[in-house]
């Protein structure tokens, strides 16, 4: 206050002329002050400063105003009074709207009261800009912050909206005395409202976190801080809330936890090994995965991450690992874990690098996988493909892969060699196969192709011809296997091709060796079989000699015997009866001893000719003779001692039938016997039939008749277990005297000797029946 | 060379075996039908017939030296032999053969021994021719 004011004064000289005056009466408060024109004020104004512009004011408003504004720009920060002429309300309204600090009317208020609305023009307008100042920096600070910064009153009505809120709510200044729990997520909303209250009970703000729920559905999350605004008597008035839109970082803390999350479940679960190990090469993290393969012996926390690897690769796996410190570059590395339980497993590892802010490598990254299955495997598969190899040199197997769907086919250089032709003379197609292909080969290889691909046989195995370079055929074997896509359909073929040339010529050679082999065994075995038969006739034919022989014997000892026998015989007997007929024969002792002896000799008789009747039965004369006519001879000869034994003889011939070839003693011998048999077989008497016939035709033997005679008897009939011993030499069930046993074998022999068959039987109603067929016509 | 016992026939028995002509013979003549005569030596056979003049003779078949049947054909070539009836005695054939044949073989009566006397003088008296006077 000191400093004297310096005035500018803008009008006529003349008429300000009182205000210089009245000005300097008081020299210690005002500078001499400057008067200019009011088209030369802004110029005056760039010149020394003054403190206060006081203008006098035109006759009109408008000019009033146009002059006002100018000095407003020229002089944007002094205050500027107006001098009126007149007490004229509408002039100084005016004037005040256009910016002036006040105004007096000449001659009313001059003297003190102007130097009085100076010095208050002058403050008014310091303290409004001290004022606009700090509000300037008040709303530059609320303007510039990304804060939301709201001033609420008890009801809960927004008094304030710093304009960060359009951001979120829209424009500011339509939120003024809207509700401010209106936009709150209607979750969060009970909550925050009872924040709200409480702290206009207690006074003291609280912080909270909430949702707001936008019109068009989006949500922003909010954190607030409150702070009471008190009252004339300290009461709380009015809440100020600052708050921050946190969305974005709760958005980026969610993502983060998925992030998290999402990685963690990756190494929990994956099977590969990860690790996360620091500068020193110490573990920070283990995923589950180690585990798996070091059971309950994993690594722990913080320790030597080289601990577990084994010696010999030790060096060199922390070589990789500096070096990956040192570029920032991890390496794929293989190498051993040796296992507490000294198992060994494979692992194959890449390591990558954490930076730290200031990029240097803080942490490694090791993602591990156990490859101890797939190296063996390798090693196997290695082993097995070097087999495979081995095998293909050695075995000179040509090697076909045929491509279905293209027909492409890749023949190996040996299979071309095997035609004679060097790797490029040979196209990779499969129509190269089909023109080496033998023409009579061509339909029948096809087939089996087709056939193999349709299934219809399980295998593809071909033998055919292909044509050499030098013109011939080369047999070979081809074999294979299709791969085929989910349909079945066949893709891919490959297989082997085997020539089979030198094997074929050797087969065939073998095969015609064979054939003179089973050629001369035939003939072998033509011969042997002839040999064979030969033998068996010439056995056939020594038998027939020997037994031929032996009959002779027999007959020719028979004959012999017979007479040597006979003779003595008619002695004796002819003896016994001279004795008998002797006195001494009339003794009655004597008598019955001759008559013992006479029967004795009877019986030798009888034996020899038996004995004669046997070695004879081999020989016949044959005739064409009438049947009935040897039956009746035969009853005959048999009459007398029929009826001495009381047995009936009935016979029942057929008449009229065909005449048969025979030896009619034979026959007669034949049926002599069979007639004594029954006779025999009748000690008490009984009925001998004999009965003849016709035998039926027999359709097996076409145009061969036969004659049949039964011989029947009423007697004892044959135990069952002799039945099959009836024939045999010197069989006999007759006691000693009565028969020699040669009788049905003799009978047997003789029918034999005609071709005829014999057959013997027990009848049902008793007795025995033997049944004798012969061929009509038939001769010997 | 009459006989007064007109009814006493001649019987030449010819065999090798002196026992069975001696038993005939004996036989033969236990009747007072038989005057017997015996040969065991065939070859004098013609002879001693011719000497004998049998009604009848009893002819062994198979002897030593020769056979009934030269035997019978000699005393068939002989005028004074050639009517006497001859039967074969033999252990050549058997009963029932020459049973079968009426008893006669080749023109010839045969017997087949042994034969016991019954048969025997059957055969015999058969064959006689029939006697004179009688």
């Amino acid at each position: 206050m000191d400093t004297p004011i310096r005035v500018l004064l803008v009008g006529e000289v003349a008429a300000l002329q009182p205000t210089v005056e009245q000005l300097q009466s008081t020299p210690d408060a005002f500078a001499a002050p400057l008067v200019v024109s009011p088209d030369s004020a802004c110029e005056a104004l760039a010149g020394p400063p003054v403190d206060v512009i006081v203008l006098d004011l035109p006759e009109t408003i408008a000019e009033g105003a146009a002059t006002l504004n100018r000095l407003r720009v020229c002089a944007p920060t002094l205050p500027i009074l107006v001098l009126a002429n007149a007490v004229d309300d509408e002039i100084a309204i005016a004037a005040l709207q256009n910016g002036a600090e006040d105004y007096l009317v000449k001659g009313h208020r001059e003297g003190p009261d102007l130097s009085r609305l100076i010095r208050s023009a002058i403050e008014r307008k310091r303290v409004a800009r001290s004022f606009r100042e700090s509000e300037e920096f008040f709303r530059a600070i609320s303007e510039n912050l990304t804060e939301l910064i709201a001033v609420i009153g008890p009801d809960g009505r927004r008094l304030y909206n710093s304009p960060s809120y359009r951001a979120v709510l829209g424009n500011p200044s339509l939120l003024v005395g809207t509700d401010s729990f209106e936009e709150i997520h209607p979750e969060d909303r009970p909550r925050v409202r009872a924040i709200f209250h409480e702290t206009m009970v207690t006074g003291v703000g609280r912080e909270a976190e909430f949702r707001f729920l936008l019109r068009d559905g989006r949500v922003r999350h909010i954190e607030s801080r409150a702070s009471v605004i008190q009252g004339e008597q300290g009461q709380p008035a009015r809440l100020l809330v600052v708050s921050r839109d946190v969305t974005e970082r709760k958005l980026a803390e969610a993502d983060l936890r998925e992030r998290e999350e999402f990685f963690r479940l990756i190494s929990d679960n994956m099977s590969d090994l990860v690790a996360v190990i620091d500068r020193d090469g110490r573990r920070l993290y283990n995923s589950p995965s180690y585990r798996a393969v070091f059971g309950d012996h994993d690594p722990a926390l913080g320790s030597d991450s080289f601990a577990e690897i084994h010696p010999e690769d030790q060096a060199r796996i922390r070589q990789v690992f500096r070096e990956t410190l040192a570029t920032g570059l991890g390496q794929r590395v293989i190498y051993r874990f040796l296992l507490k339980n000294g198992t060994e497993r494979h692992v194959e590892s890449l390591g990558s690098v954490i930076r730290d802010e200031t990029g240097q490598v803080a942490k490694v990254v090791v993602v591990s996988r156990d490859i101890t299955e797939r190296q063996r495997s390798m090693q196997a598969l290695r082993e097995s493909q070097e087999r495979f190899e081995l095998v293909l040199r050695g075995s000179n197997d040509g090697i076909w892969d045929w491509n279905v769907l293209t027909n492409e086919v890749y023949f190996s250089p040996q299979w071309k060699a095997m035609l004679g032709y060097a790797d490029h003379e040979i196209g990779n197609t499969f129509a190269a196969w089909e023109q080496l292909l033998h023409p009579d080969d061509r339909t029948r290889a096809l087939a089996t192709v087709q056939d193999y691909f349709s299934g219809q046989s399980p295998t593809y195995e071909l033998e055919h011809r292909l044509r050499h370079k030098d013109g011939n055929y080369r047999w070979i074997l081809a074999r294979g296997v299709a791969l085929r896509d989910p349909s079945g359909r066949p893709v891919r073929m490959g297989g082997s091709h085997v020539d089979l040339t030198e094997r074929k010529a050797a087969e065939e050679r073998l095969k015609a060796i064979n054939e003179r082999l089973e050629q001369r065994e035939e003939e072998l075995r033509l011969t042997i079989a002839r040999l064979s038969q030969a033998n068996e006739a010439l056995n056939a034919a020594q038998f027939q000699l020997l037994q031929a022989a032996r009959l002779e014997l027999v007959g020719t000892l028979a004959a012999g015997v017979a007479h040597q026998v006979k003779n003595p015989l008619q002695t004796i007997l002819l003896g016994l009866e001279y004795l008998t007929g002797t006195d001494a024969g009339k003794n009655p002792n004597v008598a019955a001893v001759l008559q013992d002896m006479t029967d004795a000799v009877r019986r030798a008789d009888s034996t020899v000719r038996e004995m004669l009747q046997f070695s004879s039965a081999n020989q016949a004369t044959m005739a064409a003779r009438d049947l009935n006519g040897v039956v009746e001879d035969a009853a005959r000869l048999v009459n007398y001692e029929l009826q001495r034994n009381r047995v009936n003889l009935v016979r029942d011939l057929e008449p009229g039938l065909p005449l048969v070839r025979l030896d009619n003693n034979k026959i007669e011998q034949a049926l002599v016997n069979l007639f004594i048999n029954a006779l025999h077989a009748m000690p008490d008497g009984g009925t001998l039939t004999v009965r003849t016939r016709r035998a039926a035709r027999l359709t097996h033997e076409t145009g061969v008749q036969r004659v049949m005679i039964q011989v029947e008897d009423t007697g004892t009939g044959i135990p069952a277990e002799n039945l099959d011993k009836i024939f045999d030499t010197f069989f006999t069930t007759k006691p000693p005297g009565i028969g020699t046993g040669l009788g049905l074998n003799v009978t047997k022999r003789i029918i034999e000797l005609h071709g005829g068959s014999i057959q013997i039987e027990n009848r049902s109603e008793g007795g025995v029946r033997a049944t004798l067929l012969l061929k009509v016509g038939a001769s010997h | 060379m009459t006989t007064p016992a007109a009814a006493v026939r001649r019987i030449l028995v010819v065999d090798d075996e002196p026992a069975l002509t001696r038993t005939v013979k004996l036989v033969l003549e236990q009747t007072p039908h038989y005057q017997v005569e015996t040969l065991n030596d065939p070859n004098l056979a013609v002879e001693v017939a011719r000497k004998f003049q049998p009604d009848l003779i009893l002819l062994d078949v198979m002897m030593p030296g020769k056979d009934g049947g030269e035997v019978a054909a000699e005393l068939r070539d002989d005028p004074l032999t050639r009517r006497v009836p001859i039967v074969f005695l033999t252990a050549a054939v058997q009963a029932p053969e020459v049973d079968s044949r009426g008893g006669v073989i080749g023109g010839f009566a045969f017997i087949a021994k042994p034969v016991s006397r019954v048969t025997l003088i059957q055969a015999i008296e058969q064959n006689l021719p029939v006697q004179k006077g009688a």
